[in-house]
């Protein structure tokens, strides 16, 4: 998945709702950290999810930051910067002992610690390189895992069936009812605007269910929602994001399953 | 209470790591009323709303240190604490009020408030942008805590279309945020040409 696709597939806001699976979250996480422009993205979320907490704010009683803050007092925190002090009074006889001892050490310090500088710079290369290797060998299990799935003896590979006003139109739908998953792989569609989406719709009798919404610009073949007990599915273009019930006079094409 | 610029939370999360009381004062001023309100709607008990505001900002007194500011921001992380409080709490057997056979109740917004959370937006105004049936998905996953699950089997919508539509509310949120600040920014650079004008 790419940056795009994980911004129009909702995982996001999920996220910060704290709402998604053990999988998603982190997945999430792996592309915050690959992708640190996700950052602004789930600060805005954030943003927009406290204006809205704040439509619903109340005030709470007096008494109940009274109480906090007597907790607070009643139970300190072991650890407060700054709280110890050191008397240190008089001198004594053996002071320039004490100060070449004081001399010696940190004479040793400067040397032990520019050694550790040296290890930890080492050892920060070396993980670089350990991240490295592990981002391009998880990139490269995610495609071995998903040329496996759609080669797999059920896999069903169905071609679109283009509509007359996108005839140009090509796509496979790979489609696997045992395993239920199923992926897209595009070849051709109709470009869109800016302010466009493609979806993915279910269809059930004369329902037609929304899935997946994907901008077309990440992965060419990207797994995509598994609908039980659907006749066809159906592309069509829409708003950005998607909606709940299809334009169309934008439909691209249709996929029989049934 | 107006929004706090964000030096001035990080000003309140360094007192607090500092154990520093007037951070947790602070921090109280200024969250407490939002973090309540989405305690309160799902318990839906004032009482035991209150005592769990005060059980989120003992633990975010307490636990400062976990918040990892590249994960989320600061309020959603403590609204993450309260929430997920109140969910328990509302589903501990002997709370329980049958929610789930209940018609949602609607929320009470504070639409008198004038100043709000990021930028000053009006309450009205930014509800006024959502239609109800991305309001109702906002309220049902934000407010009520409910699971998307949940969300599907109370408003009788795919699932598919509950992610939908929560996306959708959001955007039009971040849309109108970022149309209020324009505003701002564009009020005040008027101002400052007609007094640069009468200036010269």
């Amino acid at each position: 998945m790419d940056v795009n696709e994980l911004k129009s597939s909702g995982l996001l806001e999920l996220y910060v709702l704290g709402q998604t699976s053990q999988e998603e979250t982190a997945l999430v996480e792996s592309m915050l950290d690959q992708h640190p422009e996700l950052r602004q993205e789930i600060v805005e979320i954030s943003f927009a999810l406290e204006a809205y907490a704040s439509t619903v704010a109340e005030t709470p009683s007096p008494s109940t930051k009274e109480k906090l803050m007597e907790e607070v007092r009643k139970n300190p925190s072991p650890f407060v910067p700054g709280n110890t002090s050191n008397n240190i009074k008089g001198g004594n006889n053996y002071g320039w002992l004490a100060a070449m001892l004081g001399l010696a050490t940190l004479g040793l310090a400067w040397f032990y610690f520019s050694k550790i500088q040296d290890y930890q710079a080492l050892q920060s290369d070396y993980q670089d390189y350990v991240l490295a290797c592990d981002s391009i060998q998880r990139v490269d299990s995610t495609i071995i895992a998903k040329y496996e799935e759609i080669e797999d003896p059920n896999n069903q590979i169905i071609p679109i069936n283009a509509t007359e006003k996108y005839p140009e139109s090509n796509l496979y739908f790979h489609y696997n009812p045992v395993s239920g998953r199923n992926f897209i792989q595009i070849k051709n569609l109709p470009p869109i605007a800016a302010n466009q989406s493609y979806q993915l719709w279910s269809l059930k009798g004369d329902q037609a269910i929304p899935l997946d919404v994907f901008q077309g610009d990440g992965d060419n073949i990207f797994e995509v929602l598994f609908e039980e007990n659907s006749d066809a599915y159906a592309i069509t273009i829409e708003p950005r994001g998607g909606q709940d019930t299809p334009t169309l006079d934008n439909l691209i094409g249709v996929i029989p399953v049934s | 209470m107006e929004k706090i610029q964000q030096i001035e939370l990080l000003q309140i999360i360094s007192l607090i790591k500092s154990r520093d009381e007037k951070g947790l004062s602070l921090l109280y001023d200024n969250y407490a009323g939002s973090i309540l309100g989405l305690i309160n709607n799902i318990v839906r008990d004032k009482e035991v709303a209150e005592e769990i505001l005060q059980q989120t900002m003992l633990k975010v007194w307490n636990s400062v240190h976990q918040y990892d500011h590249n994960r989320s921001t600061f309020f959603t992380w403590m609204a993450s604490i309260a929430r997920n409080a109140a969910i328990d709490k509302a589903r501990l057997k002997g709370f329980q009020h049958n929610k789930k056979t209940e018609t949602l109740d609607p929320i009470v917004h504070n639409k008198e408030v004038s100043h709000i959370s990021t930028s000053g937006i009006d309450a009205k105004t930014l509800i006024g942008k959502l239609d109800k049936k991305y309001k109702d998905v906002l309220d049902c996953l934000y407010l009520h805590g409910y699971t998307q699950k949940e969300a599907s089997e109370e408003l009788n919508v795919p699932l598919g279309t509950i992610k939908t539509r929560l996306r959708t509310a959001i955007n039009i949120l971040r849309e109108e945020l970022k149309n209020e600040k324009k505003t701002f920014i564009g009020f005040w650079l008027v101002i400052i040409l007609l007094l640069f004008l009468s200036w010269m």
